[in-house]
């Protein structure tokens, strides 16, 4: 390529971004720079057909207070507007909204589409934006924890850097609505409202604290255009980790020791007879996990057995949850009938709800943070 | 004919694929997840036979152009100056209505997802204006800028799908299973229809060299470059989104650029990447506006538009027909439906059956009619 023409595409890149300067003759809601207030953190609740649309500006930069508004109408965009009618001054700014959270009241029927519809439509939203699930309100989350020095998108960045420092990061709206559009289902992370009882959260004395509550099944039937949501329980939300991603650096209890899971890797594979019939899933699962505070006399190997027959019985329970619900959310199938026998045929749905499935946990005591160990 | 107004060869590829990034964005992801599911990312592999025919079939038309002569004068030639300017002339309405729908969901485009409070007239009528003023230069110049905007949008494409990996999920893509593989035919169709769009681009052959006995081999890379930028495109976004939601959003490639990030630092340069789009619609419009003179100077059988003058107010030789067909494909723009529920069986159903029939009819119509009459 001449030099000539390398110049000339560099000149039509550069003259092309100053393209976006038009926006000001074409758009009439354009606003300066100094008057965007960036939008954080969305909660989204519904009653009936009325979308009830809370957001959190965050904390400023020079420690301001965060703007919280809410504004109830029959569609989100036109709350949207609404909250936007409320601050002439300023312009809501969505571009780099962090967090969506969606109260329980906004999963069921057709919500979560109309959330999907909003975000696709608003030029300003991204799809890539990480969704939890709160048990309750959404509103009372983004409003209600206004505390004196931290609002709801601070507390919603620790919830995610723990996250991360488990390896993993916070499911998206792109992730959730894909998977319940391909599968029928999506696993989201579910958080709620009030601290687990026997915890002294001194935030909550400001307002309303939000933590993770583990796991949030959102599900889809077959044929229908609503959806509905499972909330998993503790254990189930360990156990349906396990299956589906490698678990590392999550705090758990076995016995009265504290742990850590270190690393974890689970092989699923199908019981056949031999006649090609499919007789039970059994689950083989390896953690290594290290002690963070050792409980009472026990020794390594009494830490190991207890840890062991712990995450059986969470695997067991995530597996139970999902023959229940007849719904794999733990990705059972695609595990066994990888593996399946020559010849082997599978009504999967049919015979899925009343499949045995056993569970074998080998752990190991790797290395530990307790200095008496 | 003077020796600025030929295209060679590499330039007039260029024009041509970059005309096609902009069906191709318009079309692809969505199309081909809503026929072929999660086998979308192989469709291409089924439409590459079918684009290699159709690419034999205009290699055999070339090979019967007299120096100067495009497609146009082989319509004379083959059906005779009646029935042949009958022809023409639906060729040259097609042209003309097909360069407005560019500009309408060009304009579309820039609203639904940059603009959402822009109205499409600006951007009808600037892109009309751009187009009309490259239309009434020379070919040689549209080329060489084609050959520019070619080497931008794919260093932007190529980008845009490297960032667009960390995205991608492996169970979107994978596996495949041999029983939901029947939508993998109907998924090459979208593909087949966009790529077959080029055949229309042989009304302007006469500006090219001959190309002789290497027509069909002159016509590999160009196939090559557009069927891997397809697939790729397919690959990213399905593999992004997962087929069905990749159907349901109305414009997926640029709805996932919105998620892109530069290791965490720099994000939110979707305006500036759907802003280059409307190099792909100018030079779509330019070459339409081109073609639809060509049909229609040989209906009329007025000189070349180039062999008017220079000057752009210049109208004798018929140059003046490049302005009533910017007027016409401007009024096709604004007289389509505004509202997007309506405007959508134009983009999905009408416009790709009309393109279908236009090329896929048409063309082997004309070999098949040449050759019993031996006129070919």
């Amino acid at each position: 390529m001449t030099v000539k023409r390398l110049l000339l595409i560099l000149y039509v890149a550069g003259a092309s971004l100053l393209l976006g300067g038009c926006r000001g003759q074409l758009a009439s809601g354009h606003r300066d720079m100094e008057h965007l207030r960036p939008v954080q953190t969305v909660g989204l609740d519904a009653e009936g057909e009325t979308v009830i649309l809370s957001v959190s500006s965050g904390i400023g930069p020079d420690g301001a207070a965060p703007l919280v508004m809410t504004a109830a109408a029959s569609g989100i965009e036109t709350a949207a507007a609404r909250l936007q009618d409320w601050s002439p001054e300023d312009e809501l700014f969505f571009a780099h909204v962090r967090y969506i959270l969606l109260g329980e009241s906004m999963v069921g029927g057709d919500r979560i589409d109309r959330v999907l519809d909003w975000v696709e439509r608003s030029p300003a939203m991204r799809m890539d934006t990480p969704l939890i699930l709160v048990k309750g309100r959404a509103e009372e989350a983004v409003s209600g924890s206004l505390g004196e020095a931290t609002d709801v998108t601070e507390r919603l960045g620790s919830l995610e850097r723990e996250r991360v420092s488990q390896g993993e990061s916070l499911p998206t709206l792109r992730q959730t609505a894909g998977s319940l559009l391909e599968r029928g289902w999506a696993l989201c992370l579910a958080a709620e409202l009030y601290p687990d009882e026997g915890t002294n959260l001194t935030e909550a004395e400001n307002g309303v604290a939000i933590v993770p509550a583990g796991l949030a099944l959102l599900r889809r039937e077959e044929g229908r255009d609503v959806a509905d949501t499972v909330w998993l329980t503790k254990n189930e939300s360990m156990g349906a980790a396990l299956l589906t991603r490698t678990v590392t650096g999550a705090k758990v209890t076995a016995g009265d020791s504290a742990l850590e899971i270190l690393r974890s890797g689970v092989r699923i594979s199908g019981l056949w007879s031999g006649d090609g019939a499919l007789t039970g899933v059994y689950i083989r699962c390896r953690l290594t996990a290290g002690v963070l505070e050792r409980g009472g006399e026990e020794d390594d190997d009494a830490v190991t057995a207890v840890l062991e027959e712990a995450a059986a019985g969470w695997l067991l329970e995530a597996a139970a949850r999902a023959q229940a619900l007849g719904c794999d959310f733990l990705g059972l199938e695609d595990a066994v009938l990888k593996n399946a026998p020559r010849g082997a045929s599978v009504a999967w749905d049919e015979v899925f709800p009343t499949l045995p499935v056993t569970a074998a946990v080998t752990a190991e005591i790797g290395s530990g943070y307790d200095l008496a160990g | 004919m003077t020796k600025d107004d030929h295209l060679t060869e590499r330039q007039f590829a260029a024009a041509v694929f970059t005309a096609l990034l902009s069906p191709m964005m318009r079309v692809l992801p969505r199309a081909t997840a809503i026929l072929a599911g999660k086998w979308a990312w192989l469709s291409v592999l089924p439409a590459v036979p079918v684009l290699l025919a159709l690419a034999a079939l205009m290699a055999s038309l070339r090979r019967s152009m007299a120096p100067g002569e495009g497609s146009a004068q082989l319509f004379l030639r083959v059906f005779g100056r009646v029935l042949g300017r009958v022809l023409l002339a639906v060729y040259a309405a097609w042209f003309l209505f097909y360069a407005g729908f560019i500009l309408r969901s060009g304009a579309d485009r820039l609203t639904a997802t940059v603009y959402p409070h822009g109205g499409p007239g600006p951007f009808v009528a600037v892109m009309l204006g751009l187009s009309l003023l490259a239309a009434l230069g020379t070919l040689r110049a549209a080329g060489r800028t084609a050959a520019v905007f070619r080497g931008l949008l794919l260093a932007v494409l190529a980008a845009v799908f490297l960032l667009s990996v960390p995205n991608m999920e492996p169970e979107n893509l994978l596996p495949l299973r041999l029983g939901d593989s029947r939508g993998v035919l109907a998924g090459a169709l979208p593909i087949v229809t966009v790529g077959g769009a080029a055949g229309l681009f042989s009304f302007l052959r006469g500006y090219t060299p001959p190309a002789g006995r290497d027509a069909m081999r002159l016509l590999i890379p160009p196939l090559a470059l557009f069927t891997a930028a397809a697939a790729a495109l397919d690959i990213v976004t399905v593999g992004a989104f997962g087929a069905k939601l990749t159907a349901r959003l109305s414009y997926p490639f640029f709805t996932m650029i919105r998620d892109l990030s530069v290791a965490g630092t720099a994000q939110r340069f979707e305006a500036a990447v759907i802003v280059l789009w409307v190099f792909a619609d100018f030079t779509m419009c330019t070459l339409l506006l081109r073609c639809g003179h060509e049909a229609l100077r040989a209906v009329f059988s007025l000189p070349g538009a180039e062999e008017g003058g220079r000057t752009l107010l210049q109208m004798k030789n018929g140059r003046w027909l490049l302005w009533a067909e910017a007027a016409a494909a401007g009024a096709c723009a604004l007289l389509l439906p505004s509202a997007a529920e309506s405007f959508r069986p134009w983009m999905e159903s009408l416009v790709p059956l009309a393109m279908d029939l236009a090329v896929f009819g048409g063309f082997p119509l004309l070999w098949l009619v040449g050759r019993l009459r031996k006129k070919l």
